[in-house]
């Protein structure tokens, strides 16, 4: 639009907010302020005035081209549409590959698999019979030990045509689940899926060494279809992000993480098409729409200008998402289903490549069966029946849509500054400033729940008496069963007495010396894995070669609480 | 001047999610109170903690555990070292677990919807009590 058209504009909307301030004097609006949920004032409309520094081509263009900001391809969702992925597991290993091909005989399309060799809150694996299982294990996500265990999740699954995400963040358990498969004959090269996996971690500060940097390298390597560099800027969303902290963190950990692997001497394009990004969904629908529009745009931007990636598919942010936590509420629990519905669709107007919509029972319990499956058809109706995937990006060119896209960016890029100028994303100086804004933005909104100036329904307002509610859901949630922990024991001291215990000490020798050497650990991990050896008799051999004391949670007390808080789920 | 009230804020290793954990350190501290944050720890470790810091409240926050042996066991750890002191439990704990918690001796549950200012309250008034 030239400036002429603009100006015209800008005279008649003189008109309009007279015509909007007569209004508003006879009749107020509703609320004194209007803001975004990351608290960014918004007008009442917006005119094409809005975005007169917009350049349709350069910085909108087409699905499919750069910067992809309406989207990463040619046809949007009716060539690709999104995996169902909804994260699923708990129990015991036979009870979460039940669950499993329940939800896959579903219409389920990929698995995040709440299955792991660690557990819970903390990244490092350790053994059933630790002190830290009991009170958990087996009650939440679902633990195993042994490549023993992974093959049993897996039954009768076919691995190569199930994209997997293991979220746990956790080399261990990425090495175990490419030993598992193995074992029952499948390819590795044809394994596809993501790994949780932060490729500049507190614990680990040398390159060489860092497991995480192993995998991504290891990847690059012999696992052409899987992403070992893996961005979460969703479950630090969880602990009180708002959408602009969330681009924020996101983009400059994928810039530090970039620049970490680049200085073990891979090159970019070699890993930048595999870079998997996990975003968030959360309630105010068009900011979250906008903010998948900013973030692809503005990753497209650093990985092409900032690091001069060549390969088109490494400017391409792809998205996984799960929707917002912290929203599902524990009063009157139905109503999530409603919330979750909105935040699923604002991923898929957003332009995700994958979708895990979150449980109407997660504030109360582990997920459900029953709850999995609700989530699963409400990605099945937003496909099927609300016609959103006919035309790609639809929202784009609303002036809203494109002004909030731009300021979200604009707002982002402050943060990205600041953290650059502290060191980079991922290092102790930067992670302790950003855990403070974190808390400061969990405590603000809180505080607006509590004075009531943010209205939850069912939370705060419409509030209801709901005991019967309550006990209508209670058979559906899980409970721990003391039992069940014992059994997994069972199984693990079980097998430590079968297995051969010659090549596990064989393989806990030439783990030691690939550890001690700094070298790429994977590749005598998956071979090691397939011994039988446990998840925490792996960590004690690498503690032991770094010279540190062994305990389920390794590592310095700060780093470690930063660690969790930062790059762990909330 | 009266000695501020001193509370040790906790949860589990297994237990990752800190949101609830941090908004309440905040609005305690925001309604003068003194949050010493233990961190994730296990029982023996809050214990010790506790003992340490002297603290007039144990804050245990559970959301994903099993309420009920979690607390018995850090009772029994607190019992062992010869420390009385109170123990609140906040987080997700069923209506059926409430009573159980408070015969083992918890004097109070905070579960989700509680107000930043319910929770001071009820510790300074405790703490007069005392």
């Amino acid at each position: 639009m030239d400036k002429k058209e603009i100006e015209k504009i800008k005279e008649a909307r003189k008109e309009y907010d007279e015509l909007v301030a007569r209004t508003v004097q006879k009749t107020p609006e509703q609320k004194t302020k209007y803001e975004t949920d990351s608290w960014l004032p918004v007008d009442r409309l917006y005119t094409p005035a809005d975005i007169k520094g917009t350049d349709y081509l350069r910085d909108i263009g087409f699905p499919g081209q750069y910067p992809y900001t309406r989207g990463l391809f040619p046809s949007g969702h009716r060539t690709r549409t999104w995996s169902k992925r909804q994260v699923v597991g708990y129990g015991t290993p036979g009870e979460c590959n039940q669950l499993w091909k329940n939800l896959i005989a579903q219409g389920q399309t990929a698995l995040t698999a709440a299955f792991a060799i660690s557990g819970g809150g903390t990244k490092v694996p350790w053994d059933s019979d630790e002190e830290l299982m009991i009170g958990y294990g087996m009650k939440t996500n679902a633990k195993g030990d042994t490549v023993a265990d992974w093959e049993e999740v897996l039954e009768g699954i076919d691995i190569d045509k199930i994209n997997f995400l293991l979220p746990v963040d956790n080399w261990v358990n990425f090495a175990f689940f490419v030993a598992a498969a193995e074992k029952k004959g499948y390819d590795r090269r044809k394994l596809s899926g993501s790994v949780s996996s932060k490729v500049r971690m507190l614990l680990y500060p040398e390159n060489r060494g860092n497991p995480y940097i192993d995998m991504v390298e290891f990847c690059a390597n012999e696992m052409p279809n899987w992403n070992a560099f893996y961005v979460d800027a969703r479950n630090i969303r969880e602990g009180g992000l708002t959408a602009v902290q969330e681009i924020a963190w996101g983009i400059a950990v994928g810039m530090d993480g970039v620049r970490t692997v680049m200085e073990r001497g891979i090159g970019i394009d070699r890993f930048g098409p595999r870079i998997q990004f996990y975003v968030n969904a959360g309630s105010d629908f068009f900011e979250e729409i906008a903010k998948f529009r900013a973030m692809r745009r503005m990753w497209a931007r650093v990985m092409k200008e900032k690091f001069g990636a060549k390969d088109p598919r490494s400017w391409r942010l792809r998205a996984g998402v799960q929707t917002y936590g912290p929203a599902m509420a524990a009063q009157q629990p139905l109503n999530n289903l409603v919330r979750s519905a909105f935040h699923g669709l604002a991923a898929i107007l957003g332009g995700a490549q994958s979708l895990s919509i979150q449980t109407f029972d997660e504030p109360l319990a582990t997920p459900s069966e029953f709850a999995q499956i609700l989530s699963l058809r409400t990605a099945q109706i937003i496909e099927h029946e609300t016609g959103v995937t006919d035309v790609v990006d639809p929202l784009g060119g609303s002036y809203y849509v494109e002004w909030l896209t731009n300021k979200l960016e604009e707002e982002a890029q402050k943060i990205i500054d600041k953290l650059e100028d502290l060191g980079g994303a991922c290092r102790v100086k930067a992670c302790s400033w950003f855990y403070e804004q974190m808390k400061a933005s969990a405590a603000k909104y809180q505080r607006e729940i509590d004075n009531k100036e943010r209205i939850l329904v069912g939370v705060n307002e419409y509030v209801m008496d709901e005991e019967d509610t309550l006990a209508t859901f209670a058979p559906h949630l899980r409970k721990y069963d003391p039992v069940l922990l014992q059994k997994q024991i069972d199984r693990l001291n079980k097998i430590r007495k079968e297995r051969d215990n010659s090549a596990v000490e064989t393989a806990k020798k030439r783990l030691y010396e690939v550890f001690k050497a700094r070298e790429n650990i994977m590749p005598p991990l998956i071979e090691a894995a397939k011994t039988y050896i446990s998840g925490g008799e792996v960590i004690k051999v690498l503690m032991e070669a770094r010279g540190k004391q062994y305990g389920p949670r390794g590592g310095d007390k700060l780093e470690n609480e930063l660690e969790l808080a930062l790059f762990t789920y909330h | 001047m009266e000695k501020k009230i001193r509370m040790l804020l906790t949860r589990h290793p297994y237990d990752g999610h800190e949101r609830g954990y941090n908004v309440v350190a905040t609005g305690l501290r925001e309604r003068g109170i003194e949050v010493i944050l233990g961190g994730t720890q296990l029982a023996g470790e809050i214990a010790e903690t506790a003992i340490q810091e002297d603290v007039d409240f144990i804050g245990y926050r559970i959301t994903s555990g099993e309420p009920t042996i979690l607390v018995e066991i850090l009772l029994q750890k607190l019992k062992e070292k010869g420390a009385d002191i109170p123990v609140i439990v906040g987080g997700i704990v069923t209506s059926k677990d409430i009573p159980r918690l408070k015969s083992m001796g918890v004097i109070e549950i905070f579960g989700p919807g509680s107000s930043l200012d319910s929770i001071a309250n009820f510790m300074k008034n405790y703490h007069r009590g005392n």
